[in-house]
This record gives structure tokens, C-alpha cells and sequence, in this order.
């Protein structure tokens, strides 16, 4: 049973206009059985943080392809298999429907 | 080639399994912990990822050697993240070591578009404010310039100016060799202060220039009304995209040339080439591909737009950004937070990110293609008539109405607003009982409409042509866009009026529409091709006009004489 954990997330590149324009939030996840993940990091984004319009952020169960996902400054890519040890996470905008060029 | 083929990888829903971080290196320095993954699966570490990013940036300038030494060079930003990088090379690579470092003259230009977005004017401020204080910290000559302005803009804006000769890359290595001694002169004279510094530099080092019309208050309510109201009657989202772009270019282009500027750099990255060379082929823009995704636009004639960030794709640019800090600004755009299918550029960036996220190889194989494509003038003729928006060479011909495409152009061209005279607020209906007198004025009023209407229509080429199809009436337009058109208007007229007193009648108009622009089956075989193309002019071209068959120089002569 893992214990609540705080982390930092970070919106950027456009992507926190769909949260309020808030780019960093200090949010803490509820305890659950199995470790965190990004994964389940996205479904809790989207029911409690996101304000609007999910389908320029959430595409199933990952993120819309444009969007990057950093975990610590670094790409989400070289993570993956490792599990996340609740390092700041941020999500990066590349759509130029939320940015311009 | 087989693009597709050679490096596809396997579709994936999320990131590959088959690594673990603590194993990984980056695969230049073998050592660095890596942070990004570029490509299919190269990770880098910070210092190799920051290298191979300065790199790309100054290889594209040094491999294109167009932007000589002590050049003056605009640099178009607008707050996002392409743009700012861009700003942000060239800001590091003026300030390294004599030897590298780039040599041409900088200054910003950022276009506040709030209008056409609906923003007021207190967000625009706002916005203005973080703008400049970023264009302060640069050190570079910077404008602000209003979307507003392009209500004043001479029609010589859309007028291509001398094109200066091409230099060749003996050129370019003389005009280094000849930056390179004046440097050295100077400094042996004593002129000029350190070592390191240019000509250029003491530009640089004055306290930033602003234009006469400082941005202290909002552009005059009369002109951002109009600007609200263009953009309010235009239907589709994707038109404004289009038209947006084009006013912008303009208003640039007017700055550039207006402070002496010959080049313009814009911050494409090479997503957003890939994304526009999708949607250019859906908008019709096929035959200008080459010129709106290559790296140099040379359209405009004396201002020459070029592209470094071409090389670049987004994600390397976010990255970057956030690993350097790089400061930027957020301005929403026209088309912020609009659905996918709102418009063709949204749907294009849809589609192409989409099959990014599975075939990391889409973004990098559109971009070779573009690449490939080649600016080879139609039918050997390099000069000719231009579109009145794009400036690119009209790709119409109205005399070809044998196929689909000209029978398509025609249409277009003939095609009226659906109720030209319900529409305009200002003007009584023709329905109205004042007066006949007044009914009489209406009535010429409503076909004068339609006519300066086909006289800017008919100057167009097939995409902008599409476009204005979602412009109900071209009142709204600036001004300088429907003086040209006049002008140009008249001045063909003046043309066949004495070309016709010259020849007879002819039963083609505008003179243009006289060059047959026959689409060539594509095939190497040169003999078969001339044979077809000569039977095909021998049976459409009608007697005495004689656009096809080879002329005599001096026949040819005298008809530019005709063409003032």
C-alpha cells in the first residue's frame, strides 16, 4: 500500500491554459495499492485538475501525441520500465493549437 | 528510396520497455547521463544534446551561405517557442570568439496580432509588457509593431522590388575574406574600440530603437475595429489562418524593407515545415511548396525570408528552452484551443503529431521530401504576373478551359459573393423606395462591387483564390490591398487597349491567360514530350495567337515594350 505522496507538476508550452493558467501545482496523491505511476498520474490529472477541454490534453489512457511528458527535467522516454519514484513531472505543449510557433 | 520502409518501427502506444535508465548512456560522450531521446531512440546527455543543437542551427546558416558578413537580418519573433530559440542562437552566436562567431547585423520584430484574436486591450498591454522587457535584455534594434498597421501600408508592399543577383559561393567567400580584413584594418588603426568588435556592433550597443509610433497606447480604435471586423466576417477558421499569415507577412516584409533590412528569419522548426507542407497541398499551394517550406523564400525580391530552425524539430526546441532557459512569451493565437477539425492546419498538425507518436520517423521524412522539391520556373519563364497576396507566380490560366483544373479555376474566378448588397450595413438595400435616382445608385454601386470584386479575384492564384471564397465581400480589406488590385487592374487594361491597337482584337483576357500553361505528362523523354506539347498548342491556340511556338527575340521584345 503506497503511502500519499506530494509532487510537483508542471504544465508548460501552452498546456496550462487548459488548467486555469496555472503552471505549477503542488498536488498530493491519495495512497493506493499499487505504486504510482505516470499512468495513473494522468487518470488523476484528468479528474481532479484538468478544467477543461481533455481531449487537447488526454488521449485514452496517455497523453495526446504533441504533448511531451518530463520527469525530472528529463525524457519520459529513458524512464520507462523503472518505476516513478514521485520526481516533479511537468507536460510540455508542442501543439501549435495551444502555442504559436 | 524507401523512407517508410527503411526505418518504420514498430507502432507503440507508449514508450519502448526494453531499457533501463540507470544502463543507459548517452550515445555521443558515452559517459553523460541522458536526458532527452532524439530521433528513434538516440539518447543525449545535456552538454552533448546543447551542442548538437548549436550546431545544427549555425550548419544550416554556414551550408546555406546566403546571409553575408555585416548584413542586416530581421529577425521575426513571436513569443513562442521556435521563435525565441532562434533569437536566442543568434544572440549566443554573436557573442562568441572572432572566429565563429556569426557575423551579420540583428534586429526583432514582434507583431501584436491581439486584435484579430479578440483580445482587449488591457491583455495586450500585458502581453506588450513581458514582450519588451524581453526584447530589452537581447540588446538588439527591436519594433512592436500593431497587426493594426497593415491599414496603412503603401500598395508598394506587394510590389516585388530588383532582385539583387544571387551571389555565388565565390562571391560569399570573397565577401568573408573582404568582412575579415576590414576587421583587421580596423583594429591595426585603432578604430573601433576591442578587438572583437564590428561595425555592427556599436548598432548593437546603442540603447534599443523604437518606432515613431510607440506602443505607449493602444493603435487608433478605428483600425483595430476594422481589423475585428475583417476577421469577424471571414467563415472559416481556415481562411483567417491564411489571411492572418499573409497580413503578416506583409506588415514584416513593409518593416524590413522600411529600416533597410534584406533578409527576414523566421523560427519554422521542422514539425511546423512538415505540418505546412501537408496543408499547403490541401490548400492548393502545390506549386509554391518549394518557396513556403525551403529554406530561402526569395519571392519578395530585395527581402529574402530564410528559415534556420528548419532542422529543428519541436520537441528538441521545448527542450532546449527548458534546459537553457530560454525566455519566451505566451500569446494565444487565432486558433487556440480550437477543436482538431476546425480548421485544415489543425487537422494536418493533428494527423502528423499522431503518426509521430508511432513512426518517429514522419516529421524527418516529410522533411527530406521538402527538401527535394525544386524552384524550377513553369515553362521557362521566370518572370510573369504575381499573385496579388502571395506574391508567388500565378499558376492560373483562364484560357485553359479544357481541363478539370482550368474548368475549377473558373468557377473560382467568376464566382460571386452569395448577396453582395444585403450584406453591407452601410449601403441601403436595392430594395429600398427612396428614389429611383438612389435605386439607380444602387444598383451601379452593387455591380461596381461586383466587378472590383473579380478585378482582385482574378489576380489571385488557386489557393488564395480558394481562400477568399470564405470572404463574403472584400470591403473589409485594407486598404493597399484593393488599391493594387486597381492599379494592376488598369494597367493590364492599358496594356491589350494597346496591344490591341497594335495586333487586332484578342479574344484572350487578362493578357496573362495567354501563355498556355498545359500540364506536361511527367516523363523524361524529351522528344516525345515536345512532339505532344506541339501538337497540343497546334490544336488549341487559336490563329494568331501564337503564345506557343517559339518567337524571335525581337518579337518577343516588342511585346514588353506594350507591358508599362
Amino acid at each position: 500500500m503506497a503511502a500519499p505522496l506530494s509532487v510537483e507538476v508542471e504544465f508548460g508550452g501552452g498546456a496550462e491554459l487548459l488548467f486555469d493558467g496555472i503552471k505549477k501545482h503542488q498536488v498530493t496523491l491519495p495512497g493506493r495499492e499499487e505504486p504510482w505511476d505516470i499512468r495513473n498520474l494522468l487518470v488523476w490529472i484528468k479528474k481532479n485538475l484538468l478544467k477543461e477541454r481533455p481531449e487537447l490534453f488526454i488521449q485514452g489512457d496517455s497523453v495526446r501525441p504533441g504533448i511531451l511528458v518530463l520527469v525530472n527535467d528529463a525524457d519520459w522516454e529513458l524512464l520507462e520500465g523503472a518505476p516513478w519514484p514521485g520526481d516533479p513531472a511537468a507536460f510540455h505543449s508542442l501543439c501549435l493549437s495551444l502555442n504559436t510557433e | 528510396p524507401k523512407p517508410f520502409l527503411d526505418d518504420i518501427n514498430r507502432p507503440r502506444s507508449g514508450p519502448p520497455t526494453h531499457r533501463c535508465s540507470h544502463e543507459l548512456k548517452c550515445v555521443k560522450c558515452k559517459e553523460g547521463l541522458p536526458v532527452i531521446v532524439i530521433r528513434a531512440g538516440d539518447a543525449f546527455c545535456r552538454d552533448c544534446f546543447r551542442a548538437f543543437y548549436i550546431h545544427k542551427f549555425r550548419a544550416v546558416l554556414g551550408k546555406n551561405r546566403l546571409i553575408f558578413p555585416g548584413e542586416k537580418v530581421l529577425l521575426a519573433w513571436s513569443g513562442g517557442p521556435s521563435s525565441s530559440s532562434m533569437v536566442w542562437q543568434v544572440l549566443e552566436g554573436l557573442s562568441r570568439d572572432s572566429a565563429k562567431r556569426l557575423r551579420f547585423v540583428p534586429g526583432v520584430v514582434y507583431v501584436d496580432e491581439g486584435a484579430a484574436c479578440g483580445q482587449s486591450w488591457k491583455d495586450r498591454a500585458r502581453t506588450l509588457a513581458d514582450v519588451k522587457s524581453i526584447l530589452q535584455t537581447t540588446g538588439f534594434p527591436w519594433h512592436i509593431v500593431a497587426l493594426e498597421e497593415v491599414f496603412a501600408l503603401p500598395p508598394s508592399v506587394l510590389r516585388c522590388s530588383a532582385q539583387e543577383p544571387v551571389g555565388t559561393i565565390g562571391t560569399y567567400k570573397v565577401a568573408v575574406d573582404s568582412f575579415l580584413q576590414q576587421q583587421h584594418t580596423l583594429v591595426a588603426e585603432g578604430v573601433g574600440g576591442s578587438p572583437n568588435s564590428t561595425p555592427g556592433e556599436e548598432q548593437l550597443s546603442q540603447p534599443c530603437t523604437q518606432d515613431p509610433q510607440d506602443l505607449a497606447g493602444p493603435p487608433p480604435a478605428d483600425q483595430t475595429e476594422a481589423l475585428s471586423r475583417l476577421f469577424d466576417s471571414v467563415k472559416t477558421l481556415t481562411a483567417k489562418e491564411e489571411l492572418l499569415q499573409t497580413l503578416r507577412t506583409h506588415l514584416i516584409l513593409h518593416m524590413a524593407r522600411t529600416h533597410g533590412y534584406s533578409k527576414v528569419m523566421t523560427g519554422d522548426s521542422c514539425t511546423r515545415l512538415a505540418i505546412k507542407l501537408m496543408t499547403g497541398l490541401a490548400l492548393g499551394r502545390g506549386a509554391f511548396l518549394a518557396w513556403d517550406t525551403g529554406f530561402s523564400d526569395e519571392r519578395h525580391g530585395s527581402v529574402v525570408v530564410v528559415r534556420p530552425m528548419r532542422e529543428h524539430t519541436l520537441k528538441e526546441v521545448a527542450f532546449y528552452n527548458r534546459l537553457f532557459a530560454v525566455p519566451s512569451v505566451f500569446t494565444p493565437a487565432i486558433d487556440t484551443k480550437a477543436p482538431e477539425k476546425a480548421s485544415i492546419h489543425r487537422l494536418m498538425e493533428g494527423f502528423l503529431l499522431r503518426l509521430q507518436a508511432q513512426f518517429p520517423s514522419t516529421v524527418s521524412t516529410v522533411y527530406r521530401t521538402s527538401e527535394k522539391l525544386v524552384k524550377a520556373p513553369r515553362d521557362g519563364c521566370a518572370s510573369g504576373p504575381r499573385c496579388l497576396l502571395c506574391m508567388c507566380l500565378l499558376d492560373v490560366d483562364t484560357a485553359d478551359s479544357a481541363t478539370a483544373f482550368g474548368a475549377q479555376t473558373q468557377d473560382c474566378s467568376q464566382m460571386q459573393s452569395p448577396t453582395p448588397p444585403a450584406e453591407a450595413p452601410t449601403v441601403p438595400c436595392c430594395s429600398t423606395e427612396v428614389g429611383r435616382a438612389q435605386n439607380c445608385a444602387q444598383a451601379q454601386l452593387c455591380s461596381h462591387r461586383e466587378d472590383s470584386r473579380a478585378c482582385v479575384i482574378e489576380q489571385l492564384c488557386y489557393s488564395c483564390r480558394v481562400n477568399m471564397k470564405d470572404v463574403p465581400s472584400l470591403d473589409p480589406l485594407p486598404p493597399y490591398i484593393l488599391a493594387e488590385a486597381q492599379l494592376r487592374s488598369q494597367r493590364y487594361g492599358l496594356a491589350t487597349w494597346l496591344g490591341e491597337c497594335w495586333r487586332g482584337p484578342s479574344r484572350h483576357w487578362p493578357p496573362w491567360g495567354r501563355v498556355p500553361r498545359v500540364w506536361l505528362p511527367p516523363g523524361p523523354r524529351r522528344r516525345s514530350r515536345s512532339i505532344w506539347w506541339r501538337a497540343v498548342t497546334m490544336t488549341c491556340t487559336p490563329a494568331g495567337a501564337e503564345p506557343g511556338c517559339p518567337r524571335s527575340r525581337r518579337a518577343r521584345m516588342g511585346r514588353q515594350h506594350v507591358i508599362v
